[in-house]
């Protein structure tokens, strides 16, 4: 019950973080990258920000309760780039540069705009569906 | 428990617009085939490469992960050129 309830929270202060970040404007995430043209680069603050706060509770405390259930320190040592990480990367990219929308965004999205994302949403767990029948064929 | 993070997800961006009074700007840059084309890519690319923005991006790149940073290094490069070359396609088009 606890554990859901956090989960709840983390899940909206996430979407109020996109919200309040300009994360959840198209048109802003196509300037971020943008850089050949009228660039603007303050999404990038968004993302240090991110990073510094989960790389600290990753370290300090993530890592190890993860090493008390699992015994493995999960992703932080070997790690093999393989072709489904570039292959995927890159379907991605296309997407994100076409849409100026990703994941986090699109769910954060859905009660804003349903009209407009519900469609997207379908769409995109299609891709999610056969992506992964094609990763299990590629690996 | 995923399930309950994805609603918390949707539930933020409201509660941000009672709280603060204000409007969201959101302004799409495409329509029609276009749009759902993109839908359709962000699936097979986040569930063939793993992760995205989110999962690569913050939480790869937090724990210093080497396939994260491959991964966010490959997809912000393909983001700027399909943005160059999209902005490019339009400038012509018009």
């Amino acid at each position: 019950m606890k554990g859901l309830l956090v989960a709840l929270l983390c899940g909206v202060i996430f979407g109020i973080g996109l919200a309040l970040a300009g994360m959840l404007n198209p048109s802003k995430i196509i300037g971020f990258l943008n850089i050949f043209g009228l660039w603007d680069p303050s999404l990038a603050f968004v993302m240090i920000g991110g990073i510094t706060v989960n790389a600290a509770a990753s370290h300090c405390f993530i890592k190890k309760i993860e090493f008390k259930q699992t015994r493995f320190y999960g992703g932080y040592f070997k790690e093999n780039v393989d072709k489904p990480l570039i292959i995927g990367s890159t379907l991605f990219g296309l997407g994100w540069g076409l849409s100026g929308l990703c994941p986090g965004p699109i769910v954060a999205s859905l009660a804003i705009d349903p009209g407009g994302m519900s469609l997207f949403m379908i769409v995109l767990m299609f891709g999610l569906w056969s992506g992964s029948r094609i990763k299990a064929k590629i690996t | 428990m995923a399930n309950f993070f994805l609603v918390g997800l949707v539930m933020g961006p409201l509660l941000f617009l009672i709280l603060s009074g204000s409007d969201l700007n959101i302004t799409p840059v495409s329509n029609g085939p276009m749009f759902y084309l993109a839908a359709l890519l962000i699936g097979l690319g986040t569930s063939i490469g793993s992760g995205c923005t989110s999962g690569h991006g913050i939480c790869g790149l937090a724990r210093f992960s080497l396939r994260s940073l491959i991964a966010v290094l490959t997809f912000m490069f393909v983001g700027v050129l399909t943005v160059y070359f999209s902005t490019l396609m339009k400038w012509f088009i018009q």
